[in-house]
């Protein structure tokens, strides 16, 4: 076996220096959106437990700010790009993720969903879904604020087809999100004991590990410009110690192209 | 072996569908088919085929789950520890505000990570180190993983970290999963996948019936190298005899009369549309509570629902749980749905 030794003093300033500049000017906030009554004019889909209260309040204990909208409350507008009505419903009616989903370093959805889109309660312009692909560009564009993705939802991430995550998750522009690559449960508490194990483990490790039972399929995924910059993000990245909240920047113009970049994930799948 | 009673061959039925062979032949060979037995035996085994057992979540001491943290992660870090390592985790479950989960690093041990929660005796150990190698090309293969774990499974029931007791020591009855990593360019110039851990789990059954959330889970980094081992479930309430866990103390025998047809009808009817998978018979604890638990008829549902741009909508998982003692009974829904729930007032535009 390996053995496990202590790093060495010029391995731990490195760190801490690397942790120093990412929290700098980093804003640490959360938006979230959850769903649970759906039995309503949106679907007639199972009503849900709810998952993120007790996230909010283990953010807020670590003097994370920001605001939770539930079921009436949270519309897929809040994730939907403002910048034009051509990410919006019929392109006609923009989005408002400036002023919440995209404003804040932190964003969740809790509820139903699929492969690349989420399912709202209430809808929006008759709408009840927002999809990563034609609708969102968090991080990106007006607003550009989101860093962190963090969907409780099923099938999120999902990796059938080789080209899933090319074709939605990767149209974002965040540093990580994470998700499930299959039809999953969620406890009450699992977010929040996932963020709380950001304490000491990194997001990537703490997510994969925490939901990696019943064939849940966690997938975790980093960004960054170079490949040194997604094993910086991948390994080192946690929530509870702020670092990695910084806006990812250099995509800020409306219906522009997206820039290169590289991805690098971690994810279960059965045998 | 003859199954002349109803009880028995609903066991037998389950452990055909529920158990992997080599523990099927092992509970078969002590099922209660003994002439030879006393007839009080006999009838004791068939009452535990199907029972409800008490099952309780030992109140630990700080030093007991600081010491059992220590062996853990003494046997994923490949070194022995010393107490004071796992020093932080003492302190934190000992303080009056414990909130009953705890996930900390060790001191002097960058990279090793060690936690507990009470609410299902669960502990755990990380090598956190090790899980961050993405880049050491030596892969070892899944047989020798499930060597890996054999053998880590083996330390940690010699450390007694856990009973032997309903766990299938065999690797190759195991649940397997992958830890996969991929890197990639967003102009497709570049993409490497390729496996970094294999992840084990022995599941915890009672008489062949799987209790949920409790077990053993081993990773192994491709490199050979454990990363996590993770210990949790309740304890068991039983007396075994020849083989077969007989309820002890507040545990009794369930009778069942509501046919698996019945259910099977009932939740199809119910959940019109749903895509809908059977567990068979599964024992659910109460998370954080000592309580005598039945096993239930149990099913997922998940919704489906077409969206107008012909995507199909996966409603997340719900757990039904059914009585097999009242069929008018409805069923536990787990997670617990709250339609009800309310956040933060949203400012008016």
């Amino acid at each position: 076996m390996r053995p496990i030794t202590s790093r060495s003093i010029f391995g731990v300033v490195a760190l801490a220096s690397v942790a120093f500049t990412e929290n700098a000017g980093a804003a640490s906030t959360y938006f979230i959106d959850e769903s649970t009554a759906y039995a309503g004019s949106c679907s007639n889909a199972e009503n849900l437990n709810v998952v993120s209260a007790s996230l909010k309040t283990a953010m807020d204990a670590r003097s994370f700010t920001g605001a939770r909208y539930v079921n009436s409350s949270a519309i897929s507008a809040d994730f939907t790009e403002s910048c034009s009505p051509s990410f919006g419903v019929g392109g006609v009616h923009a989005g408002l993720d400036s002023i919440y989903g995209d404003s804040k370093s932190v964003v969740v959805f809790a509820g139903h969903g699929g492969a690349g889109f989420f399912y709202f309660q209430t809808p929006w312009w008759g709408q009840c879904y927002t999809q990563m692909s034609s609708n969102m560009r968090l991080g990106a564009m007006s607003g550009s604020q989101a860093t962190v993705g963090i969907w409780l939802s099923c099938d999120s991430l999902s990796i059938d087809g080789p080209s899933s995550w090319d074709n939605q998750a990767n149209s974002q522009w965040l540093q990580q999100q994470f998700g499930f690559n299959n039809t999953i449960r969620i406890g009450d508490n699992e977010a929040r004991d996932f963020f709380n194990a950001t304490n000491t483990s990194s997001n990537v490790n703490a997510w994969i590990n925490k939901f990696n039972n019943q064939g849940r399929g966690p997938v975790a995924i980093s960004y960054g410009d170079t490949s040194t910059r997604i094993d910086l993000v991948h390994n080192s990245a946690q929530m509870y110690q702020r670092t990695f909240l910084g806006a990812r920047g250099g995509w800020n113009s409306c219906q522009s192209a997206q820039p290169g970049f590289w991805w690098k994930s971690t994810y279960v799948v059965g045998t | 072996m003859k199954l002349s009673n109803t009880p028995v061959r609903l066991l037998f039925g389950t452990m055909m569908f529920l158990m992997p062979t080599s523990v099927l032949v092992l509970s078969c060979s002590s099922a209660p088919s003994d002439p030879s037995e006393p007839a009080d035996t006999r009838s004791a085994l068939s009452a535990a085929s199907q029972s409800a057992f008490e099952l309780r979540h030992p109140r630990r001491s700080s030093g007991e789950i600081a010491n059992r943290a220590q062996i853990l992660a003494g046997i994923v870090s490949g070194q022995p520890l010393d107490s004071d390592a796992l020093s932080p985790i003492a302190t934190a479950v000992a303080s009056p505000s414990f909130p009953g989960r705890v996930h900390l690093g060790l001191r002097g041990h960058d990279g090793l990570t060690a936690g507990y929660d009470s609410s299902r005796d669960e502990i755990w150990a990380w090598n956190e180190s090790a899980m961050n190698d993405y880049t050491s090309p030596k892969d070892i293969g899944l047989g020798a993983a499930k060597g890996m774990f054999k053998s880590t499974l083996a330390r940690v029931l010699s450390e007694s970290l856990v009973a032997p007791t309903g766990l299938n020591l065999d690797p190759d009855a195991a649940e397997v999963s992958l830890i996969k990593q991929v890197i990639g360019r967003s102009d497709g110039s570049f993409r490497s996948e390729m496996v970094k851990e294999y992840s084990f789990f022995a599941q915890r059954r009672i008489n062949g019936i799987p209790l949920m959330d409790a077990g053993v889970r081993v990773n192994v980094h491709r490199t050979g190298v454990v990363t996590l081992i993770n210990v949790s479930g309740p304890t068991v309430e039983a007396d075994v005899v020849q083989g077969v866990e007989v309820p002890r103390r507040a545990g009794r025998k369930v009778t069942r009369t509501v046919p698996d047809t019945d259910l099977a009808s009932r939740v199809q009817r119910e959940y019109p549309g749903a895509t809908i998978k059977p567990l068979g018979l599964v024992y659910k604890p109460a998370d954080g509570v000592d309580a005598v638990v039945a096993p239930t008829q149990t099913y997922t549902v998940s919704s489906n629902t077409t969206l107008p741009n012909g995507k199909t909508m996966h409603g997340r998982l719900q757990y039904l749980h059914y009585s097999l003692e009242d069929a008018a009974a409805s069923p536990v829904v787990w997670p617990t749905p709250n339609p009800g729930a309310t956040g933060d007032p949203r400012p008016q535009p």
